[in-house]
């Protein structure tokens, strides 16, 4: 049987608005995928951790403060530092267009700004893992 | 064990048999309000004749509102949400608001001062600035306020986990300016338990914040007898997920775990209670949202009276901070926002709301610009002076339909609350998980039901505008970069003039009033006088209480 997707839903930082997050978590659970949700107040190297444990195939960062840019490269760094630079890095949330090619350059593998169609993200997920 | 399955099924499903969302996917014929109250096509004098008809305003359990003449002796306060950058920076934006029709201040923190650490924390060094102002230590309040004098202005402050030392910072920049505590007006929200379930800025676990929600409480009463020492809100909860009437009743099971938190010290509610305020937003469906506004007031009137034996009028009257909340905001069309915002102003006005702050049209994409704050401010002016509806108080009292649905919030108010208080209270409910995992499952079904737009928003997923964001991207709120490195250098300077033997027993002293359970505000009032860092006074904080984690309900 195949494995299932694995997926890290992660708030990085400080904004405290997750509930965005936890319906993603619910939508793709939904979609047959295992999700493991970290809670608030994450460090860069909380979530690499986490990721690692539970060795999953995608991480998923949400963001609703602005500070998407530094704490993402912080993921980023530090997933690298774990050996866990062949997991997928998403980001979504309050993601202005003008950032998404700073994101691009960092690594991240699709962005999902507000508005989102859970159906998009679904068929992402589902891509990314297959490729 | 079956007996504990069958206890725990039994207690889910009375959970679900509460009123919301829930309830509709199993009555999809039905035609419900927001919350999901049943409805009519249409009301008659019947459907209201076993109901009393209220008092008039101003008369006990104020349904009707809180003042005989509302409106008419005074407009409610315009109050918009704002800050960013540096003391200085969001000061000259208060004084420029202040000329053009505000009424009194509300200040947006970033979210290191809400989490007290320092802008200099490696954890919060990517948010100084950015979602509200940064605030460090005393300096940064004196900067904040000056030029504004503070006997005539009130503040609202919506900060919670770090209340204590920003109401401590308030009150001292005041007694610099040479005004003292006791004329003070103003607010903090300290309504650590509803950070819990949202928002998140909690910093230690739920039994000794409730503890220092309780200290501010207490030292208000003799200490600041005019300052709104919590503002219990209703907001956050309905964004973070739950139905509006669930947020209401979830908003007064908290005011119940704060009453009791104070009364066990030997109080009676009638000390404390005219400093109790509550913030209970408005949003989308119009009828509802006034009848919540009136069913609360009752039911807090009758709270007051019958469960803590309130005899003070001023306690009974429930004050309201309304206005609506951000994520009705659509990024899609966002001047269609501006539709949204005035009739969010006018359900809050019609029911009877005694201050207003209005989410603006281009905040699903930032923190609002300049244009969007004075675009809502004009907006709550629209509705005060050209709309009339300032004119008459309580204009649809005696409407079958609005007396019918008033009382049907209320029954569900006391369904809910009382649920809540019957097994076990609000914190045991937050330790536990089971509000968090109620609130991400409404927040689940909700986005199902946008998804099949049986719930319309315009432009999001009805008549839906497909133009990239980018298109609206410029009127964002610009990022000052500039803010960390000016907030590291004013450290810097505190640090370099401040007096390390004061500062040193300041902190002591607040670390054994910590362990010894005495209230904690005169020992934070000393730290910040002495010019303590918000960082170093939660650090020391952190040493007796611990950290939290908390549960996350999904």
């Amino acid at each position: 049987m195949q494995r299932k997707i694995r997926v890290l839903i992660a708030k990085p930082g400080l904004d405290g608005h997750d509930k965005g997050a936890k319906v993603l978590v619910n939508v793709l659970r939904d979609a047959g995928m295992e999700v493991i949700y970290t809670g608030l107040h994450q460090t860069a190297e909380m979530v690499a951790r986490a990721a690692v444990q539970e060795d999953v195939d995608i991480v998923g960062l949400s963001y609703l403060s602005g500070a998407h840019i530094g704490l993402t490269q912080e993921v980023i760094n530090a997933l690298k530092e774990a050996g866990a630079d062949h997991m997928k890095v998403i980001v979504g949330g309050n993601i202005p267009e003008r950032d998404f090619s700073q994101l691009d350059t960092m690594g991240v593998a699709a962005i999902f700004a507000g508005g989102s169609s859970y159906d998009d993200i679904i068929g992402t997920f589902n891509d990314l893992v297959a490729a | 064990m079956p007996t504990h399955d069958a206890e725990k099924h039994k207690k889910i499903k009375r959970e679900a048999d509460w009123l919301g969302r829930l309830r509709f996917e199993h009555e999809p014929e039905k035609n419900l309000s927001y919350s999901g109250i049943s409805l009519q096509p249409f009301y008659r004098a019947e459907d209201t004749q076993f109901l009393p008809p209220p008092p008039p305003p101003g008369a006990y359990p104020y349904t009707r509102g809180i003042h005989e003449g509302m409106y008419r002796d005074r407009p409610w306060t315009r109050r918009q949400y704002i800050g960013f950058g540096t003391g200085e920076d969001t000061n000259q934006w208060f004084k420029d608001l202040l000329s053009k029709g505000q009424t009194g201040l509300s200040v947006a923190l970033d979210l290191p001062t809400q989490m007290g650490l320092d802008s200099t924390d490696p954890l919060g060094k990517h948010e100084v600035g950015r979602v509200g102002v940064a605030i460090d230590s005393l300096a940064d309040m004196e900067a904040l306020f000056e030029g504004i004098p503070l006997e005539k202005v009130s503040t609202s402050f919506t900060v919670n986990g770090t209340a204590a030392i920003i109401m401590a910072m308030y009150l001292v920049t005041a007694e610099k300016q040479g005004v003292p505590p006791e004329q003070i007006r103003g607010t903090v929200q300290n309504d650590i338990l509803k950070e819990f379930v949202a928002r998140g800025t909690y910093l230690f676990p739920p039994t000794p914040s409730l503890r220092l929600a309780g200290d501010i409480i207490e030292y208000g009463i003799t200490k600041a007898p005019k300052f709104n020492t919590i503002s219990i809100s209703q907001a956050h909860m309905k964004s973070a997920g739950a139905t509006l009437i669930q947020a209401d009743a979830y908003m007064f099971a908290n005011t119940i775990a704060y009453i009791e938190e104070v009364t066990r010290r030997g109080y009676q509610l009638d000390d404390f209670g005219q400093q109790l305020s509550f913030l209970q937003c408005v949003n989308r469906d119009f009828f509802e949202s006034i009848a919540r506004l009136r069913a609360a007031r009752r039911y807090w009137a009758e709270l007051a009276h019958n469960r803590y034996g309130s005899q003070r009028d001023k306690v009974q009257k429930y004050r309201i901070h309304s206005g609506g909340d951000t994520d009705s905001m659509t990024f899609e069309r966002p001047y269609a926002n501006i539709g949204r915002i005035a009739l969010t102003c006018l359900s809050a006005v019609l029911g009877g709301a005694q201050s207003i702050q209005l989410p603006c049209y281009d905040e699903a994409y930032e923190i609002p610009t300049e244009e969007a704050i004075q675009n809502a401010l004009d907006v709550q002016m629209i509705v005060a002076f050209e709309s009339g509806v300032s004119k008459v108080v309580d204009p649809l009292a005696g409407s079958y339909y609005v007396e019918k649905l008033t009382a049907d919030v209320h029954t569900e108010f006391t369904r809910i609350v009382n649920d809540i208080v019957n097994t076990g209270g609000m914190v045991r409910w937050i330790e536990e998980g089971r509000l968090q995992r109620k609130i991400a499952e409404e927040a689940y079904q909700w986005e199902k039901r946008l998804k099949t737009g049986e719930e319309v928003m315009v432009a999001a997923n009805f008549a839906r505008d497909d133009k990239p964001r980018s298109e609206y991207e410029t009127m964002m709120h610009p990022y000052q970069d500039k803010t960390l490195e000016q907030q590291t250098a004013r450290i810097a300077r505190i640090k370099q003039d401040r007096d390390p033997a004061k500062l040193e027993q300041a902190l002591s002293a607040l670390e054994s009033c910590a362990h010894k359970g005495t209230n904690l505000m005169e020992p934070i009032t000393e730290a910040v006088r002495s010019y303590a860092t918000i960082g170093e006074i939660c650090h020391t904080l952190k040493q007796c209480f611990g950290h939290y984690r908390a549960p996350t309900g999904v």
